[in-house]
């Protein structure tokens, strides 16, 4: 009976012992001056001051191709695992090496004449 | 053979069909024209298939066609099966043939109505749904038939529809055969629990051989014949049917559909003799309502009225033929009568029409000089009705009559039934004959009778089918004559074998005993109506008032019914239902509200349901596993 | 040395075909003249789906003895062969009722592209054999279907749809990973047939697993409660896409709950048996209840698809052949009653320019009598009236029921049944009781041409419809082959 319950029991320890150190950690550590001055209230996020607003702004284009990179490269990646076993795989790894490549070619050829690529 | 019966059960259909979805695409002639096509082309395949089975020996003539299993779980099959044997087409042959001459006679008769259309489809559907019943090759499909036949009658009794005793009289007919249906219904299913097959031959092999449940079984199909033929107790719906067009009245209430009960006692013979108390039951019924319907349409004064109760009376020969064990015999009566009482209805139509659709023969008198057409054909159709040698009704009456001899007592008693039924027939047929053709014109036939379609007999598409049933009806007989040839007998011997058979010196008694009765009801008759050397008695109130059947139901069915209902929705429905359904609704309601509530189009309201589900069963999995 | 899996390349080819045509599309959809755009990607779309659903047939037809193939990654069977033969069949009406959409042209490629995708991703799901390929399948479809929701971002609520289907779609992804993950600490194997073979039976990390798979499954099939999804959902998508949603995914998700709950757990049979019985129940109630507020037909079709997914799961949770061979055959003509419900939507969608209430929906059945004909039949398949397909199958999963001793479950159905007509019957009312000239319900701009493509598509689910009735013997033969390829 408690074999059943213990790997439940583990994992809702953990997943109220997490957030609970994170949260008890901020208030334990945090050191907190009496003075309270407004820049003090305002919401704090990963050490980047969220007020005042910046003027200057990325364009949709930056994010589009760190985008597209990203996934582009996290395709390509894919292919040194198979490149280390090429040898034992033979035409069998080739063929599949080329359909995987000809797929990327297709979404390539979309982004591409879809102008997701063109800075604007 | 098979795809002769196909076209035979499918053409009507097909009619039927391209009526109805054709709709405006075709004038109202070109319907009329179609149907009776149809009615012919199933003829023709009808005609192909006797051939056919002719030329094949006795054995083999029996075809069964399974066109396509529908279910099967084990020996269970549901199927599409059409049988053709000797019986079916005799049936086929019946059907198609006057139908086809009443849906030609159609044309001419319905012209200018503004429905026209709608009537040829019910027609064709008619046609469909009774070749259906005698052609499916198993209960399911005797059942599918004989429902939709009920229904094409209701829809062609209601035909016109703007005339609240026509809805009355179709409601009345509907109901009456929902009520033989139910009881139809009940015994086929308890055969069908019993048997664990559907087709006819499984099922009368394996049928119970006697005790309590045959005999209820029997009641049943007897409570579903009794109601199709308008037989007593369940036939008054009859007479009020009368309402619909004259052609459904020969086609539906004379020719066919009032014939299927004869038609099921034959079919189902097996189960009858497994219990003969019902079958002698069915033929006593047969007898009084052959005697009650003859005393009725004594004094009837419409048309059309006396000839339905003469179709009931004739009908009762039938069932005594059928019940007494003398098949052949009712069957033979069925075809003769399809003939002449076919053509009385159709005669009835061109006076009806010449007379600015005029049905009470008081007002009618000499048309024999005006109508000298009609006068020859309805004389042929009264003969052959009273049995009078060599009309075919003499051949397949007397045939019946012989072989209730020799039945022993009871026999006897239905014997003396049919002699007096006899005499009744020659009475009220000539009766009408006199009045309605006889001596000098009325004066209400002399201002209103005109001429509808330049002839006054109508145009030549009423007169021809008049005009071929007229022959048929006078030759028709010969196909059997007991003593001397029968080989109607020998054609149904292998489907329902008779179990009463007179002898020559029997059938000589029947014959002269009818005949000579019969003769003697013409003759009284002629006293009264044709040379009026004898007054008319006082009409009897029992007759007049149809003795009472409707009365009678009124009373014992529906006013209580009435009060029953009254007092259960002041006592039950008020407080109960009502109350309950308004207080479903609510709780519906306010469940459909709340749940709406819930639905709040928020995505962690969402999340958060599927997420509690999940909580809860995995719980419970672990609680319980 | 690596052991390189011999693959059967027939069995991949439903979903190798329908792949292929999306790829193909994504390129039609970029270097196509836009005018030849729109009629080209239907075109390719449609022999897509076509390719599919021959093959499938072929497959089922060349499967009668099943086993796992391709390093045991996949089913090829005839449990698979049919469901497949149905998602390839819905995908070609799918096609069929989308092409008078008035798509925006620049997404026209990528609607059939994404399409043919979820189809793709639908028949690779149905066919799957361990947990891997299992989640696998689920994504690849799911992926396809959010950004088929929201495609239309002109159309009111859309994107809601598909950004609110995007947000419960992951979490219901996530439980399927999750529980996935706990079966597999729990057993050591991901196949299924491994699954079952294991001694791990009734350890407390294999029933939370399994509850687990239960829940991210029946989320897919919408049963309540995890059925909040699919009004929201349903309503705010394209039609055409709700469409193709509420048959196909409801065949993939319901398939391939039934193969896995048999093939995978069998020794937890006394638990997934009730736990369905529950989520179906729920469903009913559900669904019936809250169908009956609705105004919106799309919604109102939606719960009554809730309310479908509960008699389906009926039939799983009667755990036995009977009950397997009524869920394939009761899939047959559902398929076909909800594509041609929504496609009938669509036409009325499309006249009027508005979204579909049971009061705009008045008179249609007068001005476009083959539609609301369909209309009615459709109704009354759902309902379960004799000559439809309906019948025939609450008939059988209340006999699988009835078999596995659960008679009370019937009492549930009828009750349940009894209720739907209240609004089946509504949307008769609403179209055929009424006169639209009367109510002055002007279509926009005239009346627009009347559609072949959908015409054909909602005559193609008729004669399914109708014809499940009458051919039931042969279907549900059909159904009995593919449910030998459980092991039960």
């Amino acid at each position: 009976m408690f074999d059943d319950w213990l790997p439940f029991a583990i994992y809702g320890l953990f997943s109220l012992v997490i957030p609970a150190t994170m949260i008890g950690a901020s208030f334990a550590l945090a050191t907190r001056p009496k003075r309270v001055v407004k820049a003090r209230t305002i919401p704090f996020e990963s050490g980047v001051s969220t007020g005042p607003p910046v003027k200057q702004r990325f364009t949709v284009s930056f994010y589009l191709t760190a985008m597209l990179f990203v996934l582009f490269d996290i395709e390509i990646v894919f292919l040194y695992p198979l490149a280390v076993i090429l040898h034992e795989l033979a035409w069998f790894g080739f063929l599949e090496f080329l359909v995987f490549i000809l797929i990327l070619l297709v979404a390539y050829v979309y982004i591409w004449r879809k102008g997701a690529l063109e800075w604007r | 053979m098979n795809t002769a019966a196909w076209v035979t059960l499918l053409a009507p259909l097909a009619s039927a069909v391209a009526i109805t979805l054709t709709g405006n695409l075709l004038s109202r002639r070109q319907a009329g024209f179609l149907a009776t096509g149809a009615a012919l082309v199933a003829f023709g395949a009808a005609i192909t298939a006797f051939v056919t089975m002719v030329g094949k020996d006795a054995e083999e003539r029996i075809a069964q066609t399974t066109s396509w299993t529908w279910l099967s779980a084990g020996s269970f099959h549901v199927n599409l099966t059409l049988l053709t044997d000797q019986l079916s087409i005799m049936m086929m042959l019946i059907i198609t043939g006057v139908g086809s001459l009443i849906v030609a006679y159609s044309v001419g008769y319905i012209d200018g109505d503004d429905e026209e259309r709608r009537f040829f489809a019910y027609m064709s559907l008619f046609l469909f749904s009774m070749l259906l019943l005698v052609q499916g090759g198993d209960l399911l499909l005797l059942l599918a038939g004989w429902g939709m036949v009920g229904l094409s009658s209701y829809l062609l009794i209601g035909y016109h529809q703007h005339r609240a005793a026509a809805v009355a009289a179709a409601k009345k007919a509907f109901v009456m055969n929902a009520f033989g249906d139910a009881a139809m219904a009940m015994s086929l299913f308890l055969l069908v629990q019993h048997t664990g097959r559907l087709d006819y031959a499984g099922v009368f092999e394996n049928a119970p051989g006697g005790g309590a449940l045959a005999t209820v079984i029997a009641l049943g199909l007897l409570g579903g014949a009794l109601a199709k033929s308008a037989q007593i107790p369940l036939h008054t719906w009859l007479p009020d049917a009368m309402e619909g067009p004259t052609p459904v009245s020969a086609l539906i209430h004379a020719a066919t559909m009032v014939t299927a009960g004869v038609y099921l006692i034959v079919r189902c013979h097996p189960l009858f003799e497994n219990a003969k108390a019902v079958e002698n039951l069915a033929a006593g019924l047969g007898a009084v309502t052959l005697v009650m319907a003859g005393l009725i349409a004594l004094v009837q004064t419409d048309i059309k009225r006396v000839i339905a109760y003469s179709t009931m009376s004739q009908i009762g020969y039938m069932f005594v033929g059928a019940a007494a064990g003398s098949y052949v015999n009712g069957m033979f009566h069925l075809m003769t009568h399809a003939f002449f009482k076919a053509l009385l209805f159709l005669a009835a139509g061109i006076i009806i029409h010449a007379l600015h659709d005029e049905q009470d023969i008081r007002k009618m008198g000499g048309l024999g000089k005006k109508l000298p057409h009609t006068r020859t054909v309805f004389l042929i159709g009264s003969l052959a009705l009273v049995g009078v040698p060599p009309f075919s009704g003499f051949f397949s009456k007397d045939a019946i009559i012989a072989s209730t001899l020799d039945r022993g007592t009871f026999g006897l008693f239905l014997f003396g039934a049919c002699l007096i039924g006899a005499f009744l027939t020659g009475v009220y047929t000539f009766r009408l004959y006199f009045i309605v053709f006889h001596g000098e014109q009325s004066a209400f036939a002399k201002e209103h009778l005109h001429e509808p379609h330049g002839r006054l007999e109508g145009p030549l598409s009423m007169v021809w089918p008049v005009t071929i049933l007229g022959v048929l009806a006078a030759v028709g007989g010969l196909v059997q004559f007991a003593p001397v040839w029968h080989p109607l007998t020998r054609w149904l011997e292998p489907i329902a074998p008779s179990f009463a058979e007179a002898t020559n010196t029997q059938e000589f008694i029947a014959s002269a005993g009818t005949v000579a009765l019969g003769l003697l009801g013409i003759y009284v008759a002629w006293t009264m109506f044709g040379a009026k050397t004898r007054p008319v008695p006082q009409p009897v109130a029992a007759f007049e008032a149809k003795f009472w059947w409707d009365e009678l139901y009124d009373a014992i069915f529906y006013r209580p019914a009435v009060a029953a209902s009254a007092l259960l929705r002041r006592l039950v429905e008020v407080p109960l239902v009502f109350g309950s359904i308004n207080e479903l609704t609510r709780g519906f309601r306010i469940g459909s509200v709340e749940l709406a509530r819930v639905q709040n189009g928020l995505v962690r309201s969402y999340a958060f349901a599927l997420t509690t589900g999940l909580a809860v069963l995995t719980v419970i999995f672990l609680v319980t596993k | 040395m690596i052991n390189k899996p011999h693959v059967d390349w027939f069995a991949l080819s439903p979903t190798l075909a329908l792949i292929g045509a999306s790829g193909l599309l994504l390129l039609v959809s970029v270097l196509a003249p836009k005018r030849t755009r729109k009629p080209l990607a239907a075109t390719i779309a449609g022999a897509a789906f076509l390719t599919a659903l021959v093959f499938a047939i072929a497959l089922t037809d060349k499967s009668a003895h099943g086993a796992a193939i391709v390093a045991d990654a996949i089913f090829r069977d005839r449990w698979t062969g049919l469901a497949q033969v149905l998602i390839a069949g819905c995908g070609l009406v799918a096609v069929l009722i989308s092409y008078g959409e008035r798509w925006r042209e620049e997404h026209v490629g990528e609607y059939y592209a994404l399409l043919t995708a979820a189809g793709a991703g639908l028949v690779f799901f149905v066919s799957a054999s361990n947990l891997m390929t299992l989640f696998l399948g689920l994504e690849w479809f799911s992926i396809a279907l959010y950004v088929l929701c929201a495609i239309d971002i002109h159309l009111v609520g859309s994107l809601e749809a598909g950004l609110k289907y995007l947000i419960i779609g992951a979490i219901g992804s996530a439980t399927l990973l999750f529980g996935s993950a706990l079966v597999y600490g729990a057993t050591g194997s991901l196949g299924f047939d491994q699954i079952a073979a294991g001694t791990h039976a009734h350890s407390g990390l294999l029933v939370g697993g399994l509850a687990m798979v239960i829940v991210g499954l029946a989320f897919k099939t919408s049963a309540a409660p995890f059925h909040m999804w699919t009004p929201d959902v349903y309503q705010g998508a394209p039609t055409p896409v709700t469409a193709f949603m509420a048959a196909a995914t409801k065949v993939g998700a319901l398939v391939v709950t039934a193969r896995i709950l048999v093939t995978a757990f069998p020794s937890e049979q006394h638990l997934w048996t009730w736990a369905l019985a529950g989520i179906a129940i729920a469903s009913l109630v559900v669904g019936n209840i809250a169908a009956l507020a609705q105004r919106n037909v799309k919604r109102l079709l939606a719960y009554s698809s809730v309310s479908h997914a509960g008699f389906m799961l009926f039939a799983i949770a009667a755990a036995n052949t009977l009950g397997a061979r009524s869920l394939m055959y009761y899939l047959i003509p559902y398929c076909a009653m909800s594509l041609g419900a929504f496609a009938v939507v669509a036409a009325r969608e499309r006249e009027l320019g508005a979204p579909v209430t049971l009061e705009n929906l008045a008179g249609f059945g007068w001005d476009r009598p083959f539609l609301g004909v369909a209309m009615w039949v459709f109704m009354l398949g759902f309902l379960g009236f004799p000559l439809t397909g309906g019948f025939w199958g609450k008939i059988y999963v209340f006999s699988a029921v009835y078999q596995h001793g659960w008679w009370w479950l019937i009492v549930v159905g009828v009750v349940a049944t009894m209720v739907s007509a209240v609004y089946y019957l509504a949307i008769v009312r609403s179209m055929f009781l009424r006169d639209s000239v009367e109510l002055a319900l002007a279509p926009v701009g005239g009346a627009p041409s009347r559609e072949v493509a959908l015409s054909i598509g909602v005559a193609a689910c008729l004669v399914v419809t109708v014809g499940s009735f009458f051919a039931v013997q042969p279907l549900i033969d059909a159904a009995h082959a593919a449910s030998r390829a459980l092991p039960f």
